[in-house]
Parts: structure tokens; sequence; C-alpha cells
């Protein structure tokens, strides 16, 4: 049997790639527009408490943009890690041109001619663009490695696609965006004629973006096929050809673009019409509850990263921090919580100088903190959900008690109220997840916000830094997550929104001040705000 | 509950893997499996008195196990539990020998005292290194066995031999002293409970309180666990703390409750053989009790292997050991990919 189908993938393989061994670019007149390549029928997945794809049909034509819609945790990504190979599906089958075959791991489907850019880049921080992409391969000149024809080849590769970078530069040095062409190139490199890619806009500036739609576009016209998952419509509308919707697991829709409308998929990715709508009273004038005097840090790379920043935050209000990331928003946020020193500078919080001291003390003086870094800095994923909840109040009562010790520490944790408190939070929050014992490693990407958002607010903070609160959530989590934001202003909470997001920044802020290089280059009322003015200012216009 | 047996289910493919490999190398080198795994079976369990001798072994070996699995949870990696249990023995003989007089009630615990402090100041350079000059403790841990075991080799061949031995050894310890026992006419001492006793309070701290919930956040997540206000230096301290004191009260029990004195190279390799039975318990301070158990079993087992006829080396059942932790870490591995997959 094993052997049998290995026979059938060798046989597709060589059908897709055209006759063999002659050249590259044999394989393309195989594929006509229109022609069905890959099919995917009934696949189904479960995962503990989880059913994760549920009897889903999908199919891709070739030559065409495929966007595959749906909500964080609808099933998108576990359909294509199952077409490439990461996952088994518990059943279903897929047809490669109408043959079945049995994709058992990321080798068979490269070798089927699919390639997966994953959400989170697999590239390795300290080896080069040209290293990176060899990686796993043979070389012409084994056992010796053979960069500079590599080298070469990705030169062409970038070039023929505009997919521009430099092949010997370091992807530590590089941005998300000039990542994501590094991962594409990587496919290409292995000979892919299907690109699969997984919310590849979430990366990217504006300006990248439709740079890379340009790509995308001229790629098709050469006879690749894209699969574009995402959950941002107007993305889905502009560069897409059909698009299938997923909701909880099921294909809800399948459509050409062109026969549909954003409100239409809208209701059908989210189940119910959403309109983001927020309201907000007037800002009450409170106490100054955070005041940056003079602030400078370090980054990572030992450069200046904060150049001396001042602003003060009221209770009751939101200061927005627009800004393309990378000037020096998350080491800003990183020194207000205590995470990173400051060499120059005061913070206050409620008056009193807190200025380089541990995140404990700041926690004590009533700071919240929803960091950018979710999986890494916000949560333990190792941990159950309902240890999560507690990361910032195990000691205090009722998850602690004393017992009859006779110190001033609670020691002892309680199990009870820390499950009580998750059941509880779970509710509140609409947090998905199998259970409160379950650890935080099975949640979906909105379902770990919604976690940490029930964390630091069910502590009832007086100043929130929030980081790019929403970014890469859908529709309604978003939308949950920017009501809480509400009214926890309305409840006098002053917040710190930082946000690449710009009309969440406009929609959200009472003022909003604008980063470039580490500094703030204004700050102005919301009110008085125009778009453009502060798209100017990002880039560093005044 | 699928998962739930999932989980121990690698321990008996994993056995069978291991012998499996085990007879294949013993049909190899010319002696019949059979009659050596009976010998182990016999040689371990046949009378009351090899029986007890599995547990006097087990107390030192869960000692050190859990002395690496309290370091491990806290991401700490204590490779030098055999120095530490050396000093921690040579604290305790020292302790010991001043004791003459004092009643066992006061004595004892001065000495379990003694050793204990003696443990952690053998981890105490590496531990320092690491929270103040975040050095990486492994090859520091690793380096200071050797210093321990020549020091304590100096010692006994010198300035503490009893001038009367023969061999490198020095004077008995008072009787006061000696650990009771528990079955008349074994070596089976009361250091076996303590030992017990301390595998469960290690639990209970990991499970029921916050310093275990930090413990595991700094393991599991230390930037979180940073960010949500726990403290890794302290943390760090203090299972570097308990984990040299533990590894110390290992080599105690050795010196109180079965050689009643210092003697060279009395650890058969205790020290390092607590981090295969960490690995074995999957590092969990319950889990770590039958690992030891079956650990000692087999060691016991294969001394009397090597006193059969023909008799096969002592050193094919470290071989065993080897295979079977080998093995039953990668069926759990390869398991836990196939459920994630």
């Amino acid at each position: 049997m094993g052997q049998s189908t290995g026979e059938k993938i060798e046989r597709l393989v060589e059908k897709l790639r055209g006759n063999k061994g002659s050249g590259q670019q044999s394989r393309l007149r195989k594929l006509k527009p229109g022609e069905s390549i890959i099919e995917m029928r009934g696949i189904t997945k479960r995962f503990p408490g989880v059913l994760a794809n549920d009897h889903i049909d999908f199919d891709l034509k070739a030559c065409e943009i495929h966007a595959l819609l749906g909500e964080n945790g609808a099933g998108k990504t576990t359909l294509m890690n199952i077409l490439y190979g990461l996952y088994r599906p518990d059943e279903g089958s897929i047809l490669v041109q109408g043959e079945p075959v049995i994709i058992r791991s990321p080798k068979d489907a490269i070798e089927l001619g699919l390639g997966m850019v994953h959400q989170h880049f697999m590239l390795i921080p300290v080896m080069s663009v040209t290293e990176n992409i060899v990686l796993g391969l043979k070389s012409a000149r084994e056992p010796l490695l053979d960069i500079g024809r590599a080298e070469k080849r990705i030169a062409e590769l970038s070039e023929m696609h505009k997919l521009k970078v430099d092949p010997r530069a370091k992807i530590e040095q590089l941005s998300m965006g000039e990542r994501q062409r590094v991962e594409i190139l990587k496919a290409l490199y292995r000979d892919a004629r299907v690109l699969i890619l997984d919310e590849p806009t979430s990366v990217l500036t504006p300006q990248e973006t439709e740079d890379f739609f340009k790509t995308l576009r001229s790629m098709v016209n050469q006879g690749f096929t894209i699969v574009f998952i995402t959950h941002k419509l107007p993305e889905v509308m502009e560069i897409s050809h059909r698009v299938t919707v997923l909701r909880r697991g099921k294909v809800v829709a399948r459509s050409d673009t062109k026969l549909t409308n954003p409100s239409e998929l809208s209701k059908m990715m989210v189940g119910r019409e959403v309109a983001i709508n927020i309201e907000k009273q007037k800002p009450e004038e409170g106490k100054v509850a955070l005041e940056v005097k003079n602030l400078s840090a370090m980054g990572d790379k030992g450069l200046l990263a904060l150049k001396n920043i001042s602003f003060s935050i009221h209770e009751g209000e939101i200061l927005g921090v627009a800004g393309v990331s990378g000037n020096g928003q998350r080491e800003l946020a990183e020194v207000l919580t205590g995470m990173r020193k400051a060499s120059e500078g005061k913070v206050y919080i409620f008056g009193r100088d807190m200025t380089n001291l541990s995140p404990k003390k700041i926690i004590e003086q009533g700071v919240g903190d929803i960091p950018e870094d979710r999986s890494g800095t916000g949560l333990i994923l190792g941990f159950s959900v309902a240890e999560n909840l507690v990361l910032e109040t195990r000691s205090m009562s009722p998850f602690s008690y004393r017992w009859f010790l006779p110190f001033a520490k609670r020691y002892f944790l309680d199990r009870n109220e820390i499950h009580k408190n998750a059941e509880r939070l779970i509710q509140e929050y609409e947090i998905m997840t199998p259970s409160v014992d379950a650890p935080a490693r099975n949640l979906s990407g909105g379902n770990l916000q919604r976690l940490i958002l029930a964390k630091v607010l069910s502590r009832n903070p007086k100043l929130l830094v929030a980081a790019q609160p929403t970014s890469g959530l859908d529709v309604a989590a978003t939308e949950f997550i920017q009501r809480k934001l509400i009214e926890q202003r309305e409840r006098g909470v002053a917040i710190l929104l930082i946000s690449e997001d710009l009309n969440e920044i406009m929609t959200l802020s009472d003022r909003i001040a604008v980063m470039y290089e580490g500094k703030i280059i204004g700050i102005i009322p919301a009110s008085k705000a125009q778009i453009q003015e502060i798209g100017l200012m990002m880039t560093g216009v005044k | 509950m699928k998962a739930r047996f999932e989980k121990y289910i690698s321990y008996p493919i994993g056995l069978i893997i291991a012998l499996s490999i085990f007879s294949a190398t013993l049909l190899a080198m010319g002696f019949n499996p059979i009659l050596s795994l009976e010998a182990l079976i016999k040689g371990s369990f046949g009378t009351v008195f090899r029986a007890s001798e599995i547990f006097v072994k087990v107390a030192p070996l869960l000692l050190t196990a859990l002395a690496f699995l309290i370091a491990f949870k806290a991401r700490f990696l204590n490779f030098g539990a055999e120095g530490q249990l050396y000093i921690g023995a040579l604290c305790a003989y020292l302790a010991a020998s001043q004791m003459g007089g004092l009643p066992s009630i006061l004595s004892v615990p001065l000495v379990v005292l003694a050793s204990f402090a003696g443990g952690v100041a053998w981890l105490a350079i590496p531990l320092v290194l690491k929270v103040k000059l975040a050095i990486n403790e492994i090859f520091p841990t690793i380096v200071l066995n050797f210093t321990a075991i020549l020091l304590v080799n100096w010692l006994v061949t010198g300035p503490i031999m009893d001038p009367n031995a023969l061999i490198p050894q020095t004077r008995a310890i008072p009787r006061e002293t000696w650990l009771p026992i528990m079955i008349p006419k074994t070596r089976l001492h009361v250091g076996l409970i303590f030992a017990f006793f301390l595998a469960f309070l290690i639990y209970l701290i990991l499970q029921k309180t916050v310093l275990g919930y930090d413990i595991r956040a700094v393991g599991l997540g230390p930037r979180a666990a940073k960010h949500g206000g726990i403290d890794f230096s302290r943390n760090t301290i203090i299972v570097g703390i308990l984990s040299g004191g533990l590894a110390g009260l290992a080599g105690m029990i050795e010196v109180l409750g079965v050689n009643h004195l210092m003697i060279m190279g009395f650890s058969p390799g205790f020290g390092y053989q607590g981090i295969a039975i960490a690995a074995l318990g999957r590092f969990d301070p319950i889990g770590v009790l039958p690992a030891s158990i079956f650990w000692s079993i087999l060691l016991i087992g294969g001394r009397s292997m090597e006193r059969a006829t023909p008799p096969v080396p002592i050193h094919m059942i470290h071989v065993l050991q080897a295979v079977l932790v080998l093995s039953v870490l990668i069926v759990q591995e390869f398991l836990t990919v196939r459920r994630q997959k």
C-alpha cells in the first residue's frame, strides 16, 4: 500500500513537473488556467475538544488566487496545514489533478509542487537569506555547500518575481516584509507551483501590501496558483478570483469574488451582521495617571530606540500611539511595564516615580499590560487557561491563603477559587477552550488575546498599556476587544493604545501621538486629526 | 481519559523494546538471555534481604532524582548532584563524628542540616554565576563534581583516614547518629521514609503553593513570568537551594544509613543516575517514585547476574538502563508528535 502510494506520488510529481529534467519552465505548460489542480473532499480534523475541520470541500483551479476567508479559529490554517502535510486528516481525501494522493509530510507536499508561507516565519535569524533558502536541500557539490550558485539562482528568482531582497543579508537585519519575501523565495526555489500564504498581509505596511499584491498578480500571470488565507475583507475583494468562506470548521460559502460583496461575505463569515461602530462619551478630565519625562532607552541591538520622549495621560483618556512598527513603540511599552530599563528620563505613575522598577512593583501600582508578543510575554502556553488567568493575582486573595503558617505572605494556592475564577472569566470574555484545565497552547489566536484581556482586566488596572491589541484578530474578536477598551476608559482607566491600525487609533483615541524613529513627532487631539496628516507624520514628515 | 492512558503506555512499550535490544545483545555476546533475566529477577526479589536492598538504593536515587527535577522545573540544569552528594556526605560525617554523647533526637537533625548546607554550598558557585552574571550552569555544575570527588578522596586517604584501616576510609560515626533499621537483619533504614516524605513535599510545593506556581512559570515561560511579576533570580536561588540540599541529603543518607563512615568512591554515580530517573519519571515528583524503584531493581538484579554462571558483566545492566530511558523517551516523543498530527 505504502509503495503504491509512493509510486502514485512519483507519477504525479512527474505530471506536475512536466518532462523530467528538461529545465524549470517545462512544467508551466501542463497547467492550463481554470483546470482543477487540487481538490480536498470531506476533510475532517478533530483536536482534543475541538472539531477544527468538519467535512470541508475545497478546490483549487490553476492560475487563480483563491481566498480562504474566516475568523480566527474557523479552521483555515488547519485545512491548509493538512494540504501541506503538517497534519493528517481524520477523514476525507485529497486529489491532485484528479488522482488521489496521500500527503504525509511537507516533503511530500513540496514534491507535489506546493509551497506554504506560514503566518509565523520559519527562518533562522542569524543565518543569511541564501543559507535559509537552501536549508535542507541537497547541494550540487555535496558534501560541500554551493552558496555561490544558490545566490545566483535566488537573485534570478527575486528579479523575475520582483521580490527584492539581498541574498547575503542576515534574516535578523530584515524587515517583516523582506522576511516574507524570503519565505516566498524559499518556496519558489523548491519549484513550488501552488503557494499557500497564511495571513500574508498581517506583517506588511499598507505600502508594502500594495507592492505585494502586484507581485501576486504577476505570479498568477506566469502560471502560479495562490491560496490566500485571510480574515480581511477588502483584501479578498481586491486580490482574489474566488473565495471560500469558513465558519467554525465548515464551509459556509464558495463563490466567484465578482459575484459577491463585502457585507454579504462578512455576514457569512461571522454568522451575523457586524458593524464596528463604537460610541464614546466625552472624556472627563481626570488626574494625571501616567507622566513620562524625557525618556530614552536602548533597543535590543544596543542602539537608542527611544529618544527623549515626554507625554502624559489622564484618567479616563485613551492616548493612541500611531506609527509604523519598529519605531520605538515596543520599547516604550516595555519601559513602562518594567521589562526594559530606561537609560534616561523618568516615568511617574499616579505621581510616583516608577522609573526602572520591577514588573512586580509596577503591577502593584495598578498597571495592566496587553503585550504585543502574546504567546511569549502575555501568557505561558504550557500553563492551563485557569493558571494563566491568575498569573498576576496568584498571591492575592482569594487565589491563595495562609493556612496556619504565622507569616504575612500567602503561601498556598486555592485550586477551587482559581477554577471558579476561570469559569467566570471564560463566560465573560467568551473564551473558546475545551476546558479551564486545557493548556493555553491549544487556543487559537483570538482566544489567546481574550485570555490576556481577561487576565489583565480582571484585576481592575488603573493604567492600561495595550500594544497591537487587535492585530491579526478577526472582526468579532477585534470588536470585542475594542469595546472592552472603551469600557475601561469609561471606568476611568487611563489607556496607552499602541497600534499600527490607523482606523483603530482614530476610532478609539482621545489624543494621538505619532512615533517615528524613537521620537514623538507630535500629539494631536483625535477630533482634529486627519488620517492623511497622521500618515505623513508616520513617515517622519511633521 | 484516553490521553491519560496514552501517558503511561510508553512505559510497557519502552520496556519491551529495551528488553529486546538487551536480549539481542546478550545473545550476540553468547549468553542465554532467559537465564540472565531469570537471574536478574531472582536476584532482586529472591529473598527478603535482596528485596530490602532494592529500597536501600531507592533512598539516595530518589533524592538525587528530586534534586535534578526541582531545578529542572525552573529551567536550571543541575548536573552537579554527584558532587553535592559527596560534599553533603562529607559534612554529614564531619558533623556526626563530633556528636558522640548527644541523643539521636538532637544529633540526627543537626547532621541532616549540615549535609543540606554542604550540598547547597557546593552549588553556590554555579548558582551565583547564573543569577549575577547569567553564566550557563551546566559546565560549572559538572566540573564541580570532579572537584568534590577528588577533595573527598584526598581527605579519606589522608587527613581524616582511619589510621587502623587497610583501605581509604574513616572511623565509624557514633552509634547514636546511625539511622534506625526498619526490618531486622537487613540494611533497610528509615532514610527511605524520609526520601518518600521529601518526594511528597516537593509534589506539594510544586502543585499546591504559590512558590511552586512561580517555579513552574519561570521554567515554562521565563519572559511571561517576569512580565507577570515573578522574580527570576529569587526563584532560581530557591530551586538551587532545594536542589543542592536534596543532593546533599542523599549523601547524608548513605553515611548515616548504610556505610556509617566515609569511604572512597562510596557513590556509584547516584548523582548522575538521578538525572536519568528524573527523565524516566517524567520530571514528576510522584513519577520518580516508581522510576527509582525500577531503576534500583535493575541495579540489584544486575549484581546477581554477575554472580550467575556464566557471569554477565554488571555493565550490561547499565546498557539496559540506558536503552530503557532512551526507548521510553523516544516512544513518548513519538506518541506526542502523532497525537498532534
